[in-house]
């Protein structure tokens, strides 16, 4: 028996899963965070991935997402902003870009981009998303694997754990205590509305090879790059970024404490729903255990619990699968599900780690149960991802404390 | 020959250029039988073909000048003119499905989808894409006839891309769903076509 064996004996097999667990996330955070860095570099590296897997462990050991999860996701969120303008700051000296420098794709490349670019990529070998790298493939496949990937394991789980631009508005629709507009009602007819701006971007898209959605709605432009307004149409889209960034990603979160921007506008997320289901991982009821509160539809941020799916056992497409609504079941009637195979649809019951198997299956079954396998997937999604700029501005932050400057280089 | 065979090769492109304008209609009508579906594509392929003919044969009159409809000008002009038509037509077809407004309930009472899909056919003729450039190119040596004819077969070429989608399954489950979704991209499709494309030239 080795050492870590007669440490685990002494524990519940859950309990040790979630510490094994634990211990295989930050191994991870470390590697990807602070491996093969020196000096301050490593120093952000460290803070970040000790972070990350201190995010982990509460997650793990305390067997529900948030608030755990959010603080995570809008810690990351609040991260890549300065470390995104730092950097436009350091290499062009400004936020805003210049037409000459769309021309030149100059432009990372975006992955909610992806769903505009895809089609006229597949039929017309075309991409109409300027990004730079060494050269616009470069940086599409990159992000389609990215994508394809999330695709396969997450689904939409990418919006409560994954992407950056979410991470602001999830922070945002949990400040307040509680929410000020009810919206909930709504929730079919925003879905519906979400799933024809994706039509929309997709076909303006094909038919003009033009980024519609980059054009014209990306709220996110405020707090990363922005056209020039050279002209009424720079003016025009300027002013429609800030009204739908201050409407959809401030003010109502706000008032009504949902995610409207990601339940209403964001074509990334509709496109996540619809493919929902290559994901094997899903939120379930316990319609046995469900009392039909309603506390689950005011606690989630997607709109996607209603009387309707609670009876089904499972939510809308719309779900992000942020566990918001676990910590409002009072019964605990809700978790992650794994669907795999002919076993799909089977609902697998949180292990307690009692019953008829011997410790070492149980320990097994604890590894391998979705209460602890999507959180690990989920965060160490979000984790790799957010490695770049997270663990970047934790050393600028660093580097402002020591010597008064965030900036490094030239654009100092 | 050389015309069909430029269609085929180019129909990736066409099939690119025109889908945004009969997508939406046909997914209005999802939840319809193959029969219904079929005949609204055929309006919409007629509709496109008296568009191709028109500038088959605007191709052909020029004669040498055919490479004057490619300068900047004729071709930005249909261009307009095609997002501005389909964009009308679109943005009527999305308000009509909403009958809890006057004007709406107005629209919905002269919807006629097989005229629509007609325009719209209309519409996504004029739409100048790369294959319909090429082509204009080559009838400017034909004569009006002889143009409007390469354009005839030049449109047979282009529509393979296109009659596959008339074969898509019913949807008879989410087909409310799947109408409420299109009549809203319509709208935003019509609007962004209309105005952005066609009046402003924003493209």
């Amino acid at each position: 028996m080795t050492d870590t064996e007669s440490a685990l004996r002494g524990r519940s097999p859950s309990f040790a899963a979630a510490t094994a667990a634990v211990a295989v996330f930050a191994y991870e955070a470390w590697f990807f965070n602070a491996a093969g860095k020196s000096g301050a570099a490593l120093a952000g590296g460290l803070a970040w991935a000790g972070f990350c897997a201190a995010i982990f462990a509460i997650i793990a050991i305390g067997g529900k997402p948030d608030p755990a999860r959010r603080v995570f996701f809008f810690t990351a969120a609040l991260a890549f902003v300065p470390s995104f303008i730092a950097h436009l700051v350091e290499t062009r000296g400004r936020m805003v870009l210049t037409a000459a420098e769309i021309a030149a794709s100059q432009v990372p490349f975006c992955h909610i981009a992806i769903t505009t670019s895809i089609v006229p990529a597949a039929l017309l070998h075309t991409l109409d998303f300027p990004a730079q790298l060494s050269g616009i493939r470069a940086a599409f496949y990159p992000m389609l694997g990215y994508w394809l990937l999330s695709l396969a394991t997450i689904g939409r789980g990418w919006c409560s754990w994954v992407c950056f631009y979410g991470g602001l508005e999830d922070g945002i629709s949990g400040l307040p205590r509680r929410a000020r507009m009810d919206i909930g009602a709504s929730g079919p007819t925003l879905r519906r509305v979400n799933k024809a701006i994706l039509g929309f971007v997709v076909l303006a898209g094909m038919a003009t090879l033009v980024p519609v959605y980059c054009d014209w709605l990306c709220p996110f432009k405020l707090v990363t790059e922005y056209y020039e307004p050279s002209s009424i149409r720079g003016y025009l889209a300027l002013i429609a970024f800030m009204g739908i960034f201050l409407a959809l990603v401030v003010v109502l979160p706000l008032l009504t404490k949902k995610r409207t921007q990601c339940s209403v506008l964001c074509p990334f997320g509709a496109t996540q729903s619809l493919l929902g289901r290559l994901s094997p991982f899903s939120v379930a009821v316990d319609t046995d255990d469900c009392v039909s509160c309603g506390a689950c539809d005011r606690a989630c941020p997607m709109l996607a619990m209603n009387p309707e799916t609670r009876a089904k056992g499972r939510p809308e497409s719309s779900c992000v699968k942020c566990g918001t609504c676990f910590g409002a079941c009072r019964k605990g009637a809700i978790g992650y599900e794994l669907r795999l195979g002919k076993r799909a649809g089977r609902r697998v019951a949180p292990v307690s780690g009692k019953g008829q198997a011997g410790w070492g299956r149980a320990f097994l079954d604890a590894v391998l149960s979705p209460a602890l396998l999507f959180p690990f997937t989920a965060l160490s999604f979000g984790m790799i991802i957010s490695s770049g700029f997270s663990a970047e501005t934790m050393t600028r932050i660093a580097k402002l404390v020591a010597t008064g400057s965030f900036l490094v280089g030239a654009g100092r | 020959m050389d015309a069909i065979i430029l269609g085929l090769s180019g129909g990736a492109s066409c099939l690119a250029s025109c889908a945004p304008f009969f997508v939406p209609l046909l997914a209005v009508e999802g939840g319809s039988g193959r029969a219904r579906r079929s005949g609204i594509m055929g309006l919409f392929l007629c509709g496109r073909l008296v568009s191709y003919i028109a500038v088959g044969a605007l191709a052909g009159s020029l004669g040498a000048l055919a490479a004057g409809f490619l300068s900047p000008g004729v071709d930005r002009i249909l261009l307009r003119a095609g997002w501005a038509l389909g964009g009308l037509v679109l943005l009527a077809g999305g308000l009509a499905g909403f009958e809890n407004h006057a004007l709406c309930r107005r629209l919905a009472a002269r919807e006629r989808p097989s005229l629509s899909a007609f325009a719209l056919g209309v519409a996504a003729g004029l739409n100048v894409c790369p294959p319909l450039i090429a082509a204009a190119s080559r009838a400017g040596a034909l004569g009006v006839l002889g143009g409007a004819a390469y354009f005839a077969l030049f449109f047979v070429g282009t529509s393979a891309w296109m009659l596959p989608l008339s074969l898509l399954p019913r949807l008879r489950a989410k087909a409310a769903e799947l109408r409420a979704v299109a009549r809203i991209a319509m709208i935003l499709l019509g609007a962004y076509f209309f105005a952005v494309l066609g009046l402003l030239g924003w493209s």
